[in-house]
Protein backbone atom coordinates (compact mmCIF):
# COMPACT_ATOMS: atom_id res chain seq x y z
CA UNK A 1 0.00 0.00 0.00
CA UNK A 2 1.67 3.23 -0.80
CA UNK A 3 1.85 5.92 1.81
CA UNK A 4 2.62 8.74 -0.62
CA UNK A 5 1.19 12.11 1.11
CA UNK A 6 -1.13 14.50 -1.33
CA UNK A 7 1.41 17.13 -0.71
CA UNK A 8 4.22 14.76 -2.72
CA UNK A 9 1.59 13.76 -5.33
CA UNK A 10 1.11 17.17 -6.11
CA UNK A 11 4.76 17.82 -6.23
CA UNK A 12 5.21 15.03 -8.44
CA UNK A 13 1.84 16.82 -10.70
CA UNK A 14 4.24 19.72 -10.72
CA UNK A 15 6.69 17.93 -12.72
CA UNK A 16 3.73 16.49 -15.16
CA UNK A 17 3.23 12.83 -13.60
CA UNK A 18 -0.47 12.14 -14.39
CA UNK A 19 -0.61 9.41 -12.44
CA UNK A 20 -0.20 10.99 -9.38
CA UNK A 21 -3.17 13.06 -10.21
CA UNK A 22 -5.22 9.86 -10.52
CA UNK A 23 -4.37 8.61 -7.16
CA UNK A 24 -5.26 12.02 -5.68
CA UNK A 25 -8.66 12.23 -8.04
CA UNK A 26 -9.13 8.56 -6.27
CA UNK A 27 -8.10 9.81 -2.83
CA UNK A 28 -10.41 12.84 -2.74
CA UNK A 29 -13.26 12.43 -4.95
CA UNK A 30 -16.03 10.96 -2.66
CA UNK A 31 -15.18 13.67 0.28
CA UNK A 32 -15.01 16.40 -2.66
CA UNK A 33 -18.12 15.19 -4.35
CA UNK A 34 -19.74 15.27 -0.38
CA UNK A 35 -19.04 18.89 0.05
CA UNK A 36 -19.75 19.90 -3.18
CA UNK A 37 -22.89 18.32 -3.67
CA UNK A 38 -24.23 20.12 -0.17
CA UNK A 39 -22.96 23.37 -1.57
CA UNK A 40 -24.41 23.38 -5.35
CA UNK A 41 -27.50 21.12 -4.82
CA UNK A 42 -28.04 20.30 -8.56
CA UNK A 43 -26.68 17.07 -8.97
CA UNK A 44 -25.27 17.90 -12.62
CA UNK A 45 -23.60 20.93 -11.27
CA UNK A 46 -21.96 19.14 -8.36
CA UNK A 47 -20.20 16.82 -11.05
CA UNK A 48 -19.36 19.77 -13.05
CA UNK A 49 -17.50 21.45 -10.00
CA UNK A 50 -15.90 18.75 -9.03
CA UNK A 51 -14.56 18.28 -12.40
CA UNK A 52 -13.17 21.54 -12.97
CA UNK A 53 -11.91 21.43 -9.42
CA UNK A 54 -9.00 18.31 -10.78
CA UNK A 55 -8.80 20.68 -14.07
CA UNK A 56 -7.96 23.32 -11.53
CA UNK A 57 -5.61 21.38 -9.36
CA UNK A 58 -3.65 19.62 -12.67
CA UNK A 59 -3.47 23.20 -14.57
CA UNK A 60 -1.91 25.12 -11.36
CA UNK A 61 -0.29 23.04 -10.14
CA UNK A 62 2.63 24.76 -10.12
CA UNK A 63 0.93 26.88 -7.96
CA UNK A 64 0.82 25.15 -5.13
CA UNK A 65 2.87 26.29 -2.34
CA UNK A 66 5.57 24.02 -0.42
CA UNK A 67 4.56 23.39 3.03
CA UNK A 68 0.54 24.17 2.39
CA UNK A 69 -1.87 21.04 2.73
CA UNK A 70 -3.22 19.93 -0.50
CA UNK A 71 -6.72 19.38 0.59
CA UNK A 72 -6.88 23.12 2.24
CA UNK A 73 -6.18 23.96 -1.30
CA UNK A 74 -8.42 22.04 -3.33
CA UNK A 75 -11.67 22.76 -0.98
CA UNK A 76 -10.54 26.49 -1.54
CA UNK A 77 -10.82 25.62 -5.49
CA UNK A 78 -14.20 23.78 -4.94
CA UNK A 79 -15.16 26.71 -2.72
CA UNK A 80 -14.40 29.20 -4.95
CA UNK A 81 -15.74 27.23 -8.13
CA UNK A 82 -19.11 26.83 -6.05
CA UNK A 83 -19.79 30.30 -5.37
CA UNK A 84 -19.27 31.43 -9.20
CA UNK A 85 -21.56 28.36 -9.77
CA UNK A 86 -24.20 29.65 -7.59
CA UNK A 87 -23.79 32.95 -8.43
CA UNK A 88 -24.20 32.17 -12.40
CA UNK A 89 -27.37 30.23 -11.68
CA UNK A 90 -28.78 33.52 -9.42
CA UNK A 91 -27.67 35.68 -12.45
CA UNK A 92 -29.68 33.26 -14.61
CA UNK A 93 -32.86 32.96 -12.93
CA UNK A 94 -32.69 30.02 -11.17
CA UNK A 95 -33.25 30.94 -7.66
CA UNK A 96 -32.66 28.48 -4.66
CA UNK A 97 -36.11 27.82 -4.49
CA UNK A 98 -35.39 25.33 -7.77
CA UNK A 99 -32.79 23.57 -6.11
CA UNK A 100 -35.13 22.73 -3.26
CA UNK A 101 -36.62 19.45 -2.81
CA UNK A 102 -34.73 18.39 -5.68
CA UNK A 103 -34.41 14.28 -5.98
CA UNK A 104 -30.92 13.96 -4.92
CA UNK A 105 -29.17 10.69 -4.79
CA UNK A 106 -28.89 9.64 -1.73
CA UNK A 107 -27.24 5.91 -0.28
CA UNK A 108 -29.35 3.72 0.65
CA UNK A 109 -29.95 2.92 4.48
CA UNK A 110 -29.42 -0.80 4.88
CA UNK A 111 -31.57 -2.43 7.79
CA UNK A 112 -34.39 0.59 7.88
CA UNK A 113 -37.82 0.29 7.27
CA UNK A 114 -39.58 1.71 5.12
CA UNK A 115 -40.82 4.18 7.36
CA UNK A 116 -37.97 4.95 9.03
CA UNK A 117 -36.14 5.41 5.92
CA UNK A 118 -38.93 7.77 4.91
CA UNK A 119 -38.56 9.63 8.17
CA UNK A 120 -34.58 9.92 7.53
CA UNK A 121 -35.58 10.88 4.05
CA UNK A 122 -37.99 13.80 5.35
CA UNK A 123 -35.24 15.06 7.65
CA UNK A 124 -32.62 15.00 5.30
CA UNK A 125 -34.65 17.14 3.06
CA UNK A 126 -35.62 19.28 6.01
CA UNK A 127 -31.52 19.65 7.07
CA UNK A 128 -30.91 20.35 3.27
CA UNK A 129 -33.66 23.17 3.09
CA UNK A 130 -32.56 24.40 6.43
CA UNK A 131 -29.10 24.45 5.03
CA UNK A 132 -30.26 26.87 2.63
CA UNK A 133 -31.87 29.30 4.35
CA UNK A 134 -28.77 30.51 6.53
CA UNK A 135 -26.30 32.82 4.53
CA UNK A 136 -24.01 31.23 2.40
CA UNK A 137 -20.41 32.02 4.91
CA UNK A 138 -22.32 30.15 7.42
CA UNK A 139 -23.56 27.05 5.41
CA UNK A 140 -20.07 26.98 4.24
CA UNK A 141 -18.61 26.70 7.57
CA UNK A 142 -21.29 23.72 8.94
CA UNK A 143 -20.68 21.89 6.11
CA UNK A 144 -17.17 21.63 6.37
CA UNK A 145 -16.88 21.01 10.21
CA UNK A 146 -20.10 18.60 10.23
CA UNK A 147 -19.77 17.29 7.04
CA UNK A 148 -16.40 16.90 6.57
CA UNK A 149 -15.02 16.75 9.53
CA UNK A 150 -12.13 19.46 9.03
CA UNK A 151 -10.68 22.04 12.10
CA UNK A 152 -11.62 24.86 12.73
CA UNK A 153 -8.03 26.26 11.84
CA UNK A 154 -8.27 24.32 8.56
CA UNK A 155 -11.06 26.36 7.87
CA UNK A 156 -10.31 29.01 8.23
CA UNK A 157 -7.32 28.36 6.68
CA UNK A 158 -9.58 27.67 3.64
CA UNK A 159 -11.71 30.64 4.27
CA UNK A 160 -8.54 32.97 4.47
CA UNK A 161 -10.11 34.01 8.01
CA UNK A 162 -9.75 34.12 11.75
CA UNK A 163 -10.37 31.17 13.42
CA UNK A 164 -12.72 33.47 15.54
CA UNK A 165 -15.24 34.58 12.75
CA UNK A 166 -15.05 30.42 11.58
CA UNK A 167 -16.47 29.62 15.44
CA UNK A 168 -18.89 32.84 15.28
CA UNK A 169 -20.14 31.66 11.79
CA UNK A 170 -20.86 28.38 13.05
CA UNK A 171 -22.68 29.37 16.09
CA UNK A 172 -25.00 31.49 13.93
CA UNK A 173 -24.98 28.81 11.69
CA UNK A 174 -26.14 26.33 14.43
CA UNK A 175 -28.56 28.82 15.64
CA UNK A 176 -30.03 30.07 12.44
CA UNK A 177 -30.24 26.01 10.98
CA UNK A 178 -32.19 25.76 14.37
CA UNK A 179 -34.99 28.15 13.62
CA UNK A 180 -35.17 26.87 10.07
CA UNK A 181 -35.88 23.18 10.94
CA UNK A 182 -38.48 24.47 13.98
CA UNK A 183 -40.08 26.65 10.98
CA UNK A 184 -40.32 22.74 9.35
CA UNK A 185 -41.89 21.28 12.33
CA UNK A 186 -38.61 19.70 13.74
CA UNK A 187 -37.50 20.11 16.96
CA UNK B 1 -18.79 37.42 32.11
CA UNK B 2 -21.46 38.27 29.56
CA UNK B 3 -23.52 34.75 28.07
CA UNK B 4 -23.31 36.54 24.64
CA UNK B 5 -19.05 36.33 24.51
CA UNK B 6 -19.55 32.96 24.88
CA UNK B 7 -20.42 31.76 21.81
CA UNK B 8 -16.95 31.25 20.43
CA UNK B 9 -16.33 29.12 23.05
CA UNK B 10 -19.33 27.72 22.92
CA UNK B 11 -19.01 25.37 19.62
CA UNK B 12 -15.37 25.00 20.23
CA UNK B 13 -16.73 22.81 23.21
CA UNK B 14 -19.26 21.70 21.03
CA UNK B 15 -16.89 20.70 19.13
CA UNK B 16 -14.02 19.25 21.27
CA UNK B 17 -11.54 21.62 20.29
CA UNK B 18 -11.16 23.95 23.65
CA UNK B 19 -7.88 24.25 25.50
CA UNK B 20 -8.40 22.32 29.20
CA UNK B 21 -8.46 25.86 31.11
CA UNK B 22 -11.75 26.77 28.43
CA UNK B 23 -13.47 23.61 29.14
CA UNK B 24 -13.11 23.84 33.17
CA UNK B 25 -14.25 27.84 32.70
CA UNK B 26 -17.32 26.47 30.34
CA UNK B 27 -18.48 23.60 32.51
CA UNK B 28 -18.40 26.07 35.67
CA UNK B 29 -20.71 28.19 33.82
CA UNK B 30 -22.78 26.14 32.59
CA UNK B 31 -23.30 24.41 36.21
CA UNK B 32 -24.45 28.39 36.98
CA UNK B 33 -26.19 29.43 34.12
CA UNK B 34 -29.82 27.89 33.12
CA UNK B 35 -29.91 30.13 30.20
CA UNK B 36 -26.37 29.02 28.53
CA UNK B 37 -26.95 25.06 29.80
CA UNK B 38 -30.75 25.58 27.74
CA UNK B 39 -28.60 27.44 24.41
CA UNK B 40 -25.89 24.31 24.78
CA UNK B 41 -28.22 21.32 24.89
CA UNK B 42 -30.03 23.23 22.01
CA UNK B 43 -27.37 23.83 19.62
CA UNK B 44 -26.28 20.44 20.60
CA UNK B 45 -29.00 18.61 19.74
CA UNK B 46 -28.88 20.77 16.08
CA UNK B 47 -25.28 19.52 15.60
CA UNK B 48 -26.90 16.13 15.89
CA UNK B 49 -29.27 16.39 13.46
CA UNK B 50 -26.85 18.00 11.00
CA UNK B 51 -24.64 14.81 11.57
CA UNK B 52 -27.33 12.24 10.94
CA UNK B 53 -28.12 13.36 8.06
CA UNK B 54 -24.11 13.31 6.63
CA UNK B 55 -24.38 9.70 5.04
CA UNK B 56 -27.64 11.05 2.55
CA UNK B 57 -25.04 11.71 -0.55
CA UNK B 58 -24.71 9.50 -2.55
CA UNK B 59 -21.14 8.31 -3.53
CA UNK B 60 -19.85 10.07 -7.13
CA UNK B 61 -18.61 8.57 -9.99
CA UNK B 62 -15.67 6.85 -9.86
CA UNK B 63 -12.80 8.74 -11.86
CA UNK B 64 -9.04 9.09 -11.88
CA UNK B 65 -6.71 10.68 -14.38
CA UNK B 66 -4.62 8.53 -15.69
CA UNK B 67 -1.22 9.49 -18.12
CA UNK B 68 -1.69 11.48 -20.68
CA UNK B 69 0.27 13.32 -23.13
CA UNK B 70 2.73 15.47 -21.12
CA UNK B 71 1.92 19.26 -20.69
CA UNK B 72 2.48 21.19 -23.96
CA UNK B 73 5.58 23.39 -24.18
CA UNK B 74 5.56 26.58 -26.43
CA UNK B 75 8.52 25.66 -28.70
CA UNK B 76 10.05 27.08 -31.98
CA UNK B 77 8.23 24.33 -33.49
CA UNK B 78 4.61 24.95 -32.15
CA UNK B 79 4.83 28.48 -33.02
CA UNK B 80 5.98 27.51 -37.09
CA UNK B 81 2.87 25.40 -36.66
CA UNK B 82 0.72 28.57 -35.18
CA UNK B 83 2.24 31.00 -38.14
CA UNK B 84 1.72 27.93 -40.73
CA UNK B 85 -2.43 27.54 -39.49
CA UNK B 86 -2.49 31.29 -39.62
CA UNK B 87 -0.90 31.70 -43.18
CA UNK B 88 -3.41 28.79 -44.21
CA UNK B 89 -6.48 30.50 -42.43
CA UNK B 90 -6.09 33.78 -44.51
CA UNK B 91 -5.17 32.19 -48.17
CA UNK B 92 -8.46 30.35 -47.46
CA UNK B 93 -10.25 33.32 -46.17
CA UNK B 94 -8.23 35.61 -49.99
CA UNK B 95 -9.53 32.26 -52.20
CA UNK B 96 -12.96 32.39 -50.61
CA UNK B 97 -13.66 36.03 -51.18
CA UNK B 98 -12.02 36.03 -54.62
CA UNK B 99 -14.27 33.45 -55.96
CA UNK B 100 -17.09 34.84 -53.92
CA UNK B 101 -17.09 38.50 -55.44
CA UNK B 102 -16.13 36.94 -58.77
CA UNK B 103 -18.62 38.41 -61.37
CA UNK B 104 -19.64 35.26 -62.41
CA UNK B 105 -20.81 34.04 -58.85
CA UNK B 106 -22.70 36.99 -57.38
CA UNK B 107 -26.20 36.25 -59.44
CA UNK B 108 -29.14 38.32 -58.18
CA UNK B 109 -32.88 37.22 -57.64
CA UNK B 110 -34.74 39.56 -59.10
CA UNK B 111 -38.26 37.80 -58.22
CA UNK B 112 -37.23 38.63 -54.37
CA UNK B 113 -37.28 34.97 -54.14
CA UNK B 114 -34.29 32.85 -52.25
CA UNK B 115 -32.24 31.39 -55.05
CA UNK B 116 -30.89 28.33 -53.53
CA UNK B 117 -27.95 28.42 -56.43
CA UNK B 118 -27.19 32.31 -54.80
CA UNK B 119 -23.69 31.83 -52.62
CA UNK B 120 -25.29 35.01 -50.95
CA UNK B 121 -29.37 33.80 -50.37
CA UNK B 122 -27.46 30.35 -49.34
CA UNK B 123 -24.48 31.49 -47.23
CA UNK B 124 -24.16 30.37 -43.88
CA UNK B 125 -21.30 33.16 -43.07
CA UNK B 126 -22.46 36.00 -40.51
CA UNK B 127 -24.89 38.88 -40.96
CA UNK B 128 -26.93 38.52 -43.89
CA UNK B 129 -28.23 41.65 -43.91
CA UNK B 130 -24.55 43.21 -44.44
CA UNK B 131 -24.10 40.57 -47.24
CA UNK B 132 -27.55 41.51 -48.74
CA UNK B 133 -25.85 45.39 -48.21
CA UNK B 134 -23.20 44.62 -50.21
CA UNK B 135 -24.99 42.43 -52.96
CA UNK B 136 -28.25 45.72 -53.48
CA UNK B 137 -25.15 48.05 -53.71
CA UNK B 138 -23.40 45.92 -56.67
CA UNK B 139 -26.71 45.31 -58.02
CA UNK B 140 -27.43 48.95 -58.27
CA UNK B 141 -23.86 49.63 -59.81
CA UNK B 142 -24.68 47.10 -61.85
CA UNK B 143 -27.82 48.73 -63.49
CA UNK B 144 -25.95 52.03 -63.21
CA UNK B 145 -22.85 50.66 -65.51
CA UNK B 146 -25.86 49.35 -68.06
CA UNK B 147 -27.44 52.70 -68.49
CA UNK B 148 -24.29 54.50 -68.91
CA UNK B 149 -23.23 51.87 -71.76
CA UNK B 150 -26.80 51.99 -73.00
CA UNK B 151 -27.18 55.33 -73.12
CA UNK B 152 -23.60 55.88 -75.25
CA UNK B 153 -24.49 55.11 -78.81
CA UNK B 154 -28.17 56.96 -78.83
CA UNK B 155 -26.83 60.19 -77.44
CA UNK B 156 -23.69 60.32 -79.35
CA UNK B 157 -25.41 59.12 -82.71
CA UNK B 158 -22.81 58.64 -85.07
CA UNK B 159 -20.27 61.84 -83.54
CA UNK B 160 -17.19 61.03 -81.11
CA UNK B 161 -18.40 61.48 -77.17
CA UNK B 162 -17.77 64.53 -75.93
CA UNK B 163 -15.03 64.90 -73.33
CA UNK B 164 -17.71 65.53 -70.46
CA UNK B 165 -19.26 62.40 -71.30
CA UNK B 166 -16.60 60.24 -71.11
CA UNK B 167 -14.83 61.84 -67.68
CA UNK B 168 -18.58 61.32 -66.77
CA UNK B 169 -18.44 57.31 -67.43
CA UNK B 170 -14.75 57.22 -66.11
CA UNK B 171 -16.25 58.63 -62.83
CA UNK B 172 -18.94 56.94 -62.81
CA UNK B 173 -16.57 53.60 -63.41
CA UNK B 174 -13.87 54.67 -60.79
CA UNK B 175 -16.65 54.84 -58.26
CA UNK B 176 -18.01 51.67 -59.03
CA UNK B 177 -14.29 49.75 -58.67
CA UNK B 178 -14.05 52.09 -55.21
CA UNK B 179 -16.79 50.94 -54.09
CA UNK B 180 -16.72 46.65 -55.27
CA UNK B 181 -13.25 47.25 -53.68
CA UNK B 182 -14.62 48.75 -50.45
CA UNK B 183 -17.30 46.04 -50.35
CA UNK B 184 -14.77 43.23 -51.25
CA UNK B 185 -12.08 43.90 -48.22
CA UNK B 186 -15.28 44.20 -45.54
CA UNK B 187 -16.21 40.89 -46.54
CA UNK B 188 -12.58 39.49 -46.73
CA UNK B 189 -12.03 41.40 -43.25
CA UNK B 190 -15.15 40.06 -42.08
CA UNK B 191 -14.65 36.48 -43.23
CA UNK B 192 -11.03 36.22 -42.10
CA UNK B 193 -12.31 37.32 -38.51
CA UNK B 194 -14.91 34.80 -38.14
CA UNK B 195 -12.70 31.84 -39.42
CA UNK B 196 -9.92 32.73 -37.11
CA UNK B 197 -12.38 33.36 -33.98
CA UNK B 198 -13.72 29.66 -35.15
CA UNK B 199 -10.27 28.68 -35.25
CA UNK B 200 -9.58 29.66 -31.97
CA UNK B 201 -12.37 28.23 -30.00
CA UNK B 202 -11.76 25.22 -31.58
CA UNK B 203 -8.66 25.00 -30.10
CA UNK B 204 -9.73 25.93 -26.98
CA UNK B 205 -12.86 23.22 -27.26
CA UNK B 206 -9.77 20.64 -28.25
CA UNK B 207 -7.93 21.51 -25.66
CA UNK B 208 -10.94 21.49 -23.20
CA UNK B 209 -12.02 17.32 -24.39
CA UNK B 210 -8.64 16.26 -24.44
CA UNK B 211 -8.49 17.33 -20.67
CA UNK B 212 -11.51 15.45 -19.81
CA UNK B 213 -10.43 12.65 -21.77
CA UNK B 214 -7.88 12.13 -19.62
CA UNK B 215 -10.05 11.55 -16.50
CA UNK B 216 -10.79 7.96 -17.31
CA UNK B 217 -12.52 4.95 -15.09
CA UNK B 218 -9.98 2.96 -13.00
CA UNK B 219 -10.61 1.66 -9.94
CA UNK B 220 -9.00 -0.95 -9.63
CA UNK B 221 -5.18 0.56 -8.95
CA UNK B 222 -3.58 -1.33 -6.72
CA UNK B 223 -1.47 1.32 -5.78
CA UNK B 224 -3.96 3.91 -4.28
CA UNK B 225 -5.44 4.50 -1.05
CA UNK B 226 -9.15 4.92 -0.69
CA UNK B 227 -10.25 7.38 1.71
Amino acid sequence: MSCVTDEELVAAVQSGDMQSLGQLVVRWERPLYRFVSRMVPRHEDARDVCQETFLRVLNRADRFRRGSRFSTWMYQIALNLCRDQVRRRRRWGKIVDDDRDAPTETTAAPGLSPEAGTERSEMARAVRNGLLEIPAEQREVLILKEYEGLKFKEIAEILSCPESTVKSRMYYGLSGLRSALARQGIR
Amino acid sequence: MDCKQWNEVWVAYLYDECSAEERDAIEAHLSECDACREQMDSLSVTRRTLGSTASEIAAPPRVIVLPAAPPRRASAWSFARGFAAAAAVFAIGILFGMTYFSSERVVIANDGAVDLSDPVATSRFGPTSEIRQIRNDYRMLDDRLGRIESSWPESQDDTLPTLATMERVQMAVGNLHQQFDRSRAQDLQFVFEWILTTDQESRLRDARTLQVLGVVHAENNPNVRQR
